[in-house]
């Protein structure tokens, strides 16, 4: 059975992406359309036309309804638990706020400024450095001199400062984005933000270092999804 | 081709049956499974498939677990204590209805 690759996979997501599916949907909706284009490939057709062919299955507007369909059920859901307490009208009228008024777009810049900076070190399963056991590599290694500045990748709420090192990150921050989204930068040598601090995408939080497990000066940076490492670069635009 | 109005009726059924009886499952590999059992008869859609399974999560009937397959998030499905007794419920009243609709339709076994 065919495997698709990680480029592969962002074909298919950019172009559900396109078709206007939610976070509701993208997990499970990528995954079957995956699973479908592998299904044809397998049978010798080239990854374009099964894609095409896999996408084709969905009569024009299908995903949008499902999409829809499914955001309804969460909905109705979470207003039903909602409404059975009085204080929970309050919190149904935010929600309703909430879901219309929010658009929330994971991390989709780089936390450094500058055309396409070099990345030494990707997402995935790797050797890791210095213990050389192969383990997951939970974000992206940028290689910069120390003092960089470094920026915040979506708008959010300063969650935690670490200034001294645990587990190996170093100096590092986490910046909680949403209910599901948060970003975390690693090695860091100062950090300008507090606690509790409200940012927004692109302001300066931190410069760039060599600490905790570090070989030489770089950023580790990280995206998580309901505190699961996913790699970053699928949401950069 | 199966009558998608046929079709809706039971695929709550047909969905807890599977999870029932083949633990977790995710959702290509449910309806490759149930088009494969039924000789390619029951196609489920997506459009279909989705909103139900979500349906069920929410009634309590499914609880979800999601596996990280390098860069995709594989969703699967579980029934829970609540949708195995859903489940009988539904296949008891489809029993009785199967034996009415006999009844009615004068239906005879399809000849193999």
């Amino acid at each position: 059975m065919k495997n698709l690759s990680s480029k592969e996979i962002n074909l298919v997501m950019n172009a559900l992406a396109d078709r206007g599916i939610s976070n509701v949907m993208r997990d499970e909706l990528t995954d079957h359309i995956c699973c479908e284009t592998e299904a044809l490939m397998s049978q010798g057709a080239s990854f374009d036309e099964s894609l095409e062919k896999a996408l084709a299955t969905f009569a024009p507007g299908e995903l949008h309804r499902i999409n829809k369909e499914v955001k309804n059920i969460y909905f109705q859901k979470l207003m039903k638990r909602t409404l059975s307490t009085t204080a929970g009208l309050m919190t149904a009228a935010c929600l309703i706020l909430f879901l219309t008024l929010s658009s929330f777009e994971p991390p989709s810049i780089l936390p450094v400024a500058g055309d396409s900076p070099r990345i030494s070190s990707d997402f995935g399963m790797r050797r890791h450095p210095i213990d050389k056991k192969m383990m997951l590599h939970k974000g992206i290694d940028l290689p910069l001199a120390e003092g960089t500045e470094i920026r915040a990748t979506a708008d959010g709420i300063v969650d935690k400062v670490f200034l001294e090192d645990k587990e190996g990150y170093g100096i590092h921050v986490i910046i909680k984005h949403d209910e599901e989204y948060s970003s975390l930068y690693a090695s860091l040598s100062e950090i300008s933000v507090a606690e509790g601090q409200e940012v927004k995408k692109g302001q300066m939080i931190a410069l760039s270092g060599n600490s905790g497990t570090s070989t030489a000066p770089h950023l580790h940076y990280e995206v998580r999804y309901k505190n699961e490492p996913v790699d970053p670069q699928q949401f950069l635009k | 081709m199966q009558s998608q109005e046929l079709l809706k009726g039971t695929l709550k059924t047909i969905i807890l049956h599977m999870l029932d009886r083949n633990g977790r499952m995710y959702g290509y590999e449910l309806t490759q499974k149930v088009r494969e059992l039924s000789d390619d008869y029951i196609q489920i859609t997506e459009g279909a498939l989705y909103p139900t399974l979500h349906k069920l999560e929410a009634e309590g009937a499914l609880v979800t677990e999601k596996e990280y397959i390098g860069k995709r998030v594989r969703k699967y499905y579980k029934i829970t204590p609540g949708g195995q007794s859903l489940f009988k419920e539904r296949m008891s009243d489809f029993h009785e209805f199967m034996h009415a609709m006999q009844l009615v339709l004068q239906l005879k076994p399809k000849q193999a």
